[in-house]
């Protein structure tokens, strides 16, 4: 079971802020989530708290944490 | 028709003479403006070793060459003195109507000096300048000051204030304005109150010096439609700001129980989505169509001005997870004119003190009455401990002694920003490289720093990308001067500024490399002010004042998440300094070096340093 975290508007977008999934095979990222509005510049992936991008494979203990990029103020 | 009108107005309160400061025609492609000017002014002008409480002390008003058109967010002031808080150089920004009709009156900015013999406020209406008696105003809020001059003077004057924590010359009080905005976190705020000075009020009405007004209008029309189309923006509009909240407690770097943790346990009722949900308007500055200023009612009824900063600072950081209850102390803030960072990091600081047992009076963490008492306290200097706590972080650890350095998060004595940098050495130098301090004004390196590097590494490329956002936000948006806000929360391509300047000022030669050397310059002369400055102090400057809060290198990050333990090391983060000061061409002091300072034009910058050092 791979769990899925949503951080800031990406919640609100997709309508859950937290999901599991269950990974039968290994699949990218940008094939459970999608948000077409948004450059993907400006989207962070963290898989178990490294940098990885949309196209980064999740394996089925993983947890995925989706960011939008800011500038912090 | 240059861009400019040539000329600041100039002001001494100790003789009441009001006359022009026409500057050299050089400075507009040296300096630009903003930051630029008022540096130049202070390297210039001002007498090594003032006190910044005292007469001789300069206070700048600063518009750059874009404030005030119609733009993207263009109506932007820099404040500046020497500051009071850490004896350096210090700035702020706000944005104001103060600086659009400053721009229409004739003026690209003010210096104030002198103090005068009883309260007054500066009155500009185009080239009728007077002082008049502000002793009726003198004692109220910014709120209640705001209120009466514009009554006087009409909702489109612009108008600068102070409260009572200016008054009472708090170290950390800023200069508000149209009843949201705030500047000058350095206590620039304190300056405009030793000089009795209690408002600032413009009004204009004169043709605006552009050399190609259609083309500005053309291109800032386009400007505020990229804008508006940015698939980012609804969600900007619905929270500003405020959505960093959770980004922070999820990527462990939230101020919690001042600065011990990163995450805090009651960050939902204070994100971005409990702020949407309450809000009862918004506003922004003039110009500006992303406004960023969320307006909740408080729990004592008031309309509070919330964003990011305030809520880090006075919720998570205090304890309190209670968005009502942050919306007090940030309006109470706000009237008596304190800067909601610092006084978060002191009012941290008591508790963390209180946490440690070395006080009689203390405070428990989430405790809003204690808090909400201790921000009066501070602004009136009522007692022992409020007058201690009016001081900021970095005195009140010289008094208290012993661990006390460690619960003072703060560079050189401004007090860091809502990021807690335990595990993020980027963000920690940018921090103790920024220009007054630490802030994160100059240079915000998180988001790349977490999302592609090794976060947890001293590598070069991050000290590259402190100095590009430093050039950037810290040299170009501090000069021009406009918001960052639509480039870097909705991504408006740099490459429009250079237009922009090319179109106002008929300069075809800027482009975005020049700007970025008007920037280095910027900052190697702040540097070398903070030289000459301490250097009058008896203090010799050294790379220690390049160092971020001992906490983070002493301690390590308590609480929950994956970052639990994080702390920086000494040694590494050295390494990465040295970087820094290679890439910039400072020596091992963190000094400007001759030819640094030569490919600058500020050889004679280097020469007077010579005879210091």
């Amino acid at each position: 079971m791979a769990i899925v975290r949503l951080i800031g508007y990406f919640s609100s977008i997709a309508g859950y802020s937290e999901k599991e999934f269950i990974i039968d095979q290994p699949i990218k990222v940008r094939d459970i989530v999608n948000f077409p509005n948004i450059p993907e510049e400006r989207i962070i992936v963290l898989i178990n708290e490294k940098g990885a991008n949309l196209d980064s494979i999740i394996n089925s203990t993983d947890y995925v944490k989706i960011f939008p990029v800011i500038g912090g103020g | 028709m240059t861009g400019y009108h040539g000329k600041l107005l100039q002001v001494n309160l100790n003789s009441n003479n009001i006359s022009d400061f026409v500057y050299p025609e050089s400075w507009k492609d040296d300096y630009i403006g903003g930051r630029g000017f008022a540096v130049k002014i202070l390297w210039d002008q001002l007498p090594k070793g003032v006190d910044p409480l005292s007469p001789e002390n300069i206070l700048i008003f600063s518009i750059g060459p874009l404030s005030g058109l119609t733009l993207p967010s263009s109506s932007k002031m820099v404040v500046a003195a020497k500051s009071p808080l850490t004896g350096g150089y210090g700035d702020g920004n706000l944005g104001t109507r103060a600086s659009p009709m400053l721009k229409k009156a004739g003026y690209d900015g003010i210096i104030v000096t002198g103090k005068a013999e009883y309260p007054v406020y500066l009155l500009i209406n185009n080239n009728n300048i007077s002082l008049e008696d502000a002793r009726n105003l003198w004692g109220k809020g910014t709120y209640d000051t705001e209120a009466a001059l514009e009554k006087l003077y009409g909702k489109k004057a612009g108008f600068l204030t102070i409260g009572q924590g200016g008054e009472n010359l708090v170290k950390y009080a800023t200069i508000r304005s149209q009843e949201g905005r705030s500047g000058g976190r350095p206590g620039i705020g304190a300056v405009m109150g030793s000089k009795n000075l209690k408002a600032v009020v413009v009004l204009g009405n004169q043709q605006l010096p552009i050399v190609d007004p259609e083309g500005v209008k053309k291109l800032g029309k386009e400007g505020y439609r990229t804008i508006k189309k940015a698939g980012m923006y609804e969600h900007w509009m619905a929270q500003g700001t405020t959505m960093v909240l959770e980004w922070c407690h999820e990527t462990s770097t939230l101020p919690t129980l001042n600065f011990q943790q990163g995450q805090f346990s009651g960050f939902k009722n204070l994100d971005g989505n409990e702020l949407a949900r309450v809000k009862t308007t918004q506003f922004g500055c003039p110009r500006c169509n992303m406004q960023c200023g969320m307006v909740i009612k408080d729990e004592a009824g008031k309309d509070s001005e919330l964003d990011y900063e305030n809520i880090g600072m006075l919720g998570p950081n205090l304890g309190i997870d209670d968005l009502k209850k942050v919306g007090v102390l940030n309006w109470l803030a706000d009237d008596y004119g304190l800067d909601t960072i610092s006084l978060g990091s002191v009012l941290g600081m008591m508790g963390e003190a209180s946490q440690h047992n070395i006080l009689s009076e203390k405070v428990n963490w989430g405790d809003f009455d204690k808090f909400k008492e201790l921000v009066t306290r501070i602004s009136f200097r009522s007692d022992e401990l409020g007058n201690l706590l009016a001081e900021g972080t970095k005195r009140m650890a010289d008094h208290w002694g012993g661990d006390a350095i460690n619960w003072a998060i703060q560079v050189k004595g401004l007090e860091c920003s809502a990021y807690n940098s335990f595990s993020i050495p980027g963000m920690a130098l940018s921090f103790a490289t920024s220009p007054i301090g630490a802030h994160h004004k100059d240079a915000w390196v998180i988001s790349y720093e977490i999302n592609e590097t090794n976060r947890d590494s001293y590598e070069i490329l991050k000290a590259e990308k402190v100095i590009e956002l430093q050039r950037i936000r810290g040299g170009m948006f501090e000069s021009l001067t406009t918001c960052r806000f639509p480039w870097i929360e909705l991504g408006y391509s740099l490459d429009n500024y250079p237009k922009f300047l090319h179109q106002v000022t008929g300069n075809s030669n800027w482009d975005l490399n020049q700007v970025f050397k008007v920037a280095d310059r910027i900052y190697s002369l702040i540097r070398s002010f903070w030289v000459r400055e301490f250097h009058s102090e008896g203090i010799e400057w050294n790379k220690n004042f390049d160092y971020p809060p001992a906490k983070w290198f002493n301690e390590e990050l308590a609480g929950d998440g994956p970052y639990k333990g994080a702390k920086l090391d000494r040694t590494k983060y050295d390494q990465l300094l040295m970087e820094y000061y290679n890439l910039r061409g400072w020596n091992e002091n963190g000094i400007p070096k001759s030819e640094t300072l030569a490919k600058l034009d500020l050889v004679d910058v280097d020469n007077y340093l010579k005879t210091l050092i």
